[in-house]
């Protein structure tokens, strides 16, 4: 925000005397010192619209009464919000946006929590003098998830606005004049656009509803959980809605977590995956070739027995774990202790979808004050976004990228191989070719390397324009890994102004299981392996002294699998087979035994020997750390019908192994107890548990004690799965309400212009 | 002497008074019924077992706006919506109640979901009849409370009465 700013002007709002910033609009000022403004078409962070006219309010010496929504505070000026030519005001304005609106509350999915009910309640009037007909027209269907309802609307625009500055899709306009207005989609009766689903929620009334959720029930009916999102990793705090034990609705009205109301198509309408019917529901352990039904004590039973014998004959190196995404950080604390204490080896990893732990391992000890928050890049003075597709890939990125630049007039500078949607917000853009963002970033920071002359002419003047900012937040993807990493800090910490990082990873927890060490080579909190300090620290807190030999790497795992080196692979949550395409045929020959925790039956899944099934985000607790560290408690909004938490199982399996003399029985029994251990023994997360507890968020920023100048990863262990707005690795095929728009079948990134959408671009 | 006439006369006061109502009573016709020998006279406004009314057309008036469910005091109505579609009209409007249960054995008969119903939809018919030997047959579907369709022939309506059984 501009410095000028900040001077405070004093004005009079009914007898009462505020001082407010200069340049405060009256029904902002109104709403800080707790008198009523009624609005309809004012919404913070929107342009102003006047539209609806219910905010008036008399100005002395001022003969007609004005929009309080447009009308800036001025010193002495004499405003009253509560007269009798006021009220007046508003009856009569409630009386003409009544004119058209059906009374068909009863059947309107608005009604409860319909802003135009409430003031027809507060304000409103019990008769209306207009005789005429009203008008009316048929109700569309927009997309399988958006319907409108032109009656019902009363012409505020917010969708318009919404979809237009805060997507910046523009998608909806207004067609038609006067009264017989109507806000119109972009294809001739349809959408083509995100499907974010911000115009239904934003709705003051009925007019715009989700076919996800309409006339299923009422908005009274319902329980609501506030947790996070099961998809991406920027970590959107969703208020479920619940209703016997089924989620039907998924949005955020109350503006609550990082994310205000934002949410996109995957956090709004990605929920139904919990009930699909793919869900596998029992264990299942394969006899005779076959997988069948079995009972919880008899799988883990099984697992225990299977994984001691082959502990015992192939020795700790043949077994090895592969850890999840999606799973919370008590789980995939657990899963650390259960590889390197209770099976005794140090091959665990997981698909990193970004280089979390060389963004750790290069600013060391500066994490503290380097890692970025959600907010702090809407706060920034300058973004850089490199080798990601923010718009697609990290949708609350781009948001509060596209708000800083609105409201902030933030510089955004983009590295990226082709086309991006945010260019239309960049100061400068970049193109390199693809694979090349990392070399980009190696000239940004040392001053060489073969780009040839016009990147390298444009990376000159990027680097010169950088140089100028003061505050700047730095935002990669995948492409920028190991070395990379390291020479985009060295590069940053080399502007003049504050410099802060975000690495962008795929899903709702990669952060998380990088932190919580999911790794050959590193300990919870990116602590090296190799350091004899931390292995006896973590292995006299598990009750087993940690092996020092660094484990394999997923790839290798795999390979070793395939070779018949790896005899056991224990898989949570996660389909390295698809992931790392591994080409096996029904059964991975050289595996004795290979167990998975899964909630469908992913490629992996089908040639698993044992499978346990597992609860879903939304049906369990425990926190998540989103791709900016910030941690988030999720909650257990409803009880699964068959899985259990991935944190039960390994507990239980945790236990039974060590009564076959593997590793030491845990005494913790809730996440909730793991946290605490969490919170007191992994670097980086001492974060006030209160501030988890009422629903915030609290940032993490792990890294080891010092900066390690020679941490490096293969470029095949860093990559993206390019997930886009309507995909989401394995779990986006069970999402049937996302994958039922149109959108949803095209791919952004495809080749084929015809496949590429205006919208996107 | 005439004390034993004042101490007849009253007697006689005090007999009069206490058979007054019975006397003038035994000429009358008798209030009570002969339940369950004979059908149940109603008074027109009885608030019994609830119907689910349907329209003209044979549609159910229920839209499923859970105002009912709402204002009732003993939380005994479940209910679940869902939409019409066109080749499954149930009800006039966009939606329709897929599940309409009332639970009996919590009901108390107080006849604010009638009074809440926007469409006059549910109304309080006649039944009375609740005692079951299983308490989970107290909860009525929507399929007992609904109104027949077609209307069955001559059905005897509250003005005159009907046998017991067939009440509603």
């Amino acid at each position: 925000m501009a410095e000028t700013e900040t001077k405070l002007i004093s004005f009079t709002l009914n007898g009462q005397k505020l001082s407010v910033p200069a340049g405060t609009l009256v029904i902002e000022a109104a709403k800080q010192a707790g008198i009523e403004v009624p609005s309809f078409c004012y919404y913070p962070g929107l342009a102003l619209q006047a539209a609806c006219r219910m905010c008036l309010v008399e100005v002395e010496k001022q003969r007609k009464l004005a929009t309080a929504c447009t009308l800036v505070a001025e010193d002495g000026m004499v405003v009253h919000a509560d007269t009798p030519a006021v009220h007046k005001a508003r009856k009569d304005m409630l009386e003409f946006v009544l004119t058209n609106h059906p009374l068909d509350c009863p059947v309107c999915d608005k009604g409860g929590e319909c802003e135009l009910q409430d003031m027809t309640f507060t304000y409103g009037i019990d008769h209306s003098r207009f005789i005429e007909e009203k008008l009316h027209y048929p109700e569309e269907k927009w997309s399988p998830i958006v319907f409108y309802d032109a009656p019902r609307c009363i012409l505020c625009f917010r969708c318009v606005r919404v979809c237009d500055e805060g997507m910046d899709v523009k998608a909806l306009g207004v067609g038609a004049r006067g009264v017989t207005s109507v806000i119109i989609p972009n294809e001739s009766g349809q959408l083509a656009c995100e499907e974010c689903g911000m115009c239904i929620d934003i709705c003051p009334v009925g007019a715009l509803t989700s076919g996800t959720y309409r006339y299923q029930t009422r908005p009274w009916e319902m329980k609501y959980f506030g947790t996070a999102c099961a998809h991406c990793s920027n970590g959107c705090k969703t208020t479920l809605s619940i209703r016997n034990n089924e989620i039907l609705r998924a949005n955020n009205r109350d503006h609550s977590g990082i994310n205000g109301e934002f949410l996109c198509a995957k956090g709004r309408f990605g929920y139904d995956f919990t009930t699909n019917a793919e869900r596998i529901r029992q264990p299942l352990v394969r006899k005779g070739g076959t997988l069948q039904p079995a009972s919880w004590e008899d799988a883990i039973e099984e697992i225990a027995r299977r994984l001691k014998q082959a502990h015992d004959t192939h020795g700790a190196a043949a077994m090895g774990v592969i850890g999840s995404n999606h799973i919370t950080n008590e789980e995939s604390y657990l899963l650390n202790r259960f590889a390197r204490t209770t099976l005794g080896t140090n091959n665990i990893d997981h698909h990193r979808t970004a280089d979390y732990a060389g963004l750790a391992t290069a600013l060391g000890s500066k994490a503290k004050d380097s890692m970025a928050t959600m907010a702090q890049i809407e706060g920034a003075s300058a973004i850089v976004l490199i080798a990601n597709d923010a718009t697609q890939q990290n949708p609350l990125v781009a948001w509060q990228i596209r708000a800083a630049v609105r409201h902030h007039a933030a510089h955004l500078y983009i590295i990226h191989a082709g086309p991006l949607k945010l260019q239309r917000q960049a100061a400068q853009s970049v193109d390199v070719p693809a694979g090349a963002e990392g070399r980009a970033v190696g000239w940004l920071a040392t001053g060489s390397g073969d780009l040839g002359g016009k990147i390298t002419g444009e990376l000159e003047k990027f680097k010169e324009a950088l140089a100028k900012e003061k505050d700047v937040v730095i935002l990669f993807g995948a492409n920028v890994r190991g070395a990379a990493v390291r020479n985009l800090v060295k590069f940053g910490s080399g502007l003049s102004g504050q410099t802060r990082y975000m690495s962008l990873g795929d899903y709702s927890n990669s952060r998380g299981a990088a932190d919580m060490g999911v790794f050959p080579d590193r300990l919870p909190g990116y602590a090296p392996l190799s350091d004899a300090n931390e292995r006896g620290r973590w292995g006299k807190l598990w009750g087993k002294e940690i092996p020092p030999k660094p484990g394999v790497n997923a790839r290798q795992m795999m390979q070793a699998a395939l070779e018949g080196k790896l005899k056991a692979l224990y898989v949570v949550g996660a389909n390295p087979l698809k992931t790392f395409g591994v080409k096996a045929p029904d059964k991975i020959a050289g595996l004795d035994l290979l167990v998975v925790q899964d909630m469908f039956m992913t490629e992996t899944a089908q040639r698993a020997d044992v499978i346990l099934p597992a609860a879903s985000t939304y049906e369990k607790d425990g926190t998540l750390t989103n791709t900016a560290g910030e941690i988030q408690m999720v909650r257990r909004a409803v009880d699964a019908q068959g899985p259990r938490s991935d944190f039960d199982l390994l507990r239980i399996l945790i236990h039974q192994l060590a009564q076959l003399g593997l590793g030491a029985a845990m005494k913790h029994r809730t996440p909730e107890a793991v946290l605490e251990e969490i919170r007191q023994n992994v670097r980086g997360y001492d974060v006030s548990i209160a501030g988890l507890l009422t629903g915030g968020t609290e940032q993490a920023t792990s890294a080891p004690a010092a900066a390690d100048g020679s941490y490096d990863v293969a470029a095949d262990l860093v990559f993206s799965s390019q997930d886009d707005l309507f995909t989401s690795g394995t779990l986006g095929r069970y999402c049937s309400k996302l994958n039922s728009t149109k959108e949803s079948k095209e791919r952004p990134w495809s080749s084929s212009p015809t496949t590429q959408s205006w919208w996107s671009r | 002497m005439a004390s034993v006439v004042k101490e007849f006369f009253r007697t006689f006061v005090i007999l009069y008074k206490g058979f007054k109502v019975t006397f003038i009573t035994m000429f009358k016709k008798p209030t009570t019924e002969n339940y369950p020998a004979e059908p149940v006279h109603f008074q027109a406004r009885y608030r019994g077992i609830h119907v689910l009314q349907r329209d003209e057309n044979g549609l159910e008036k229920c839209v499923a706006c859970f105002l009912c469910a709402a204002a009732c005091p003993a939380n005994c109505i479940y209910i679940e919506a869902a939409e019409n579609t066109a080749d499954n009209r149930i009800s006039d409007a966009d939606r329709y109640a897929k599940v309409y249960n009332i639970d009996y054995s919590r009901c108390i008969f107080c006849g604010y979901c009638v009074e809440a119903c926007p469409t006059d939809a549910i109304t309080h018919g006649h039944g009375f009849e609740l005692a079951p030997y299983d308490i989970n047959a107290m909860i009525y579907r929507k399929e007992k409370l609904l109104e027949p369709w077609p209307p069955p022939k001559a059905t005897p309506r509250p003005s005159t009465p009907s046998p017991v059984g067939a009440t509603r």
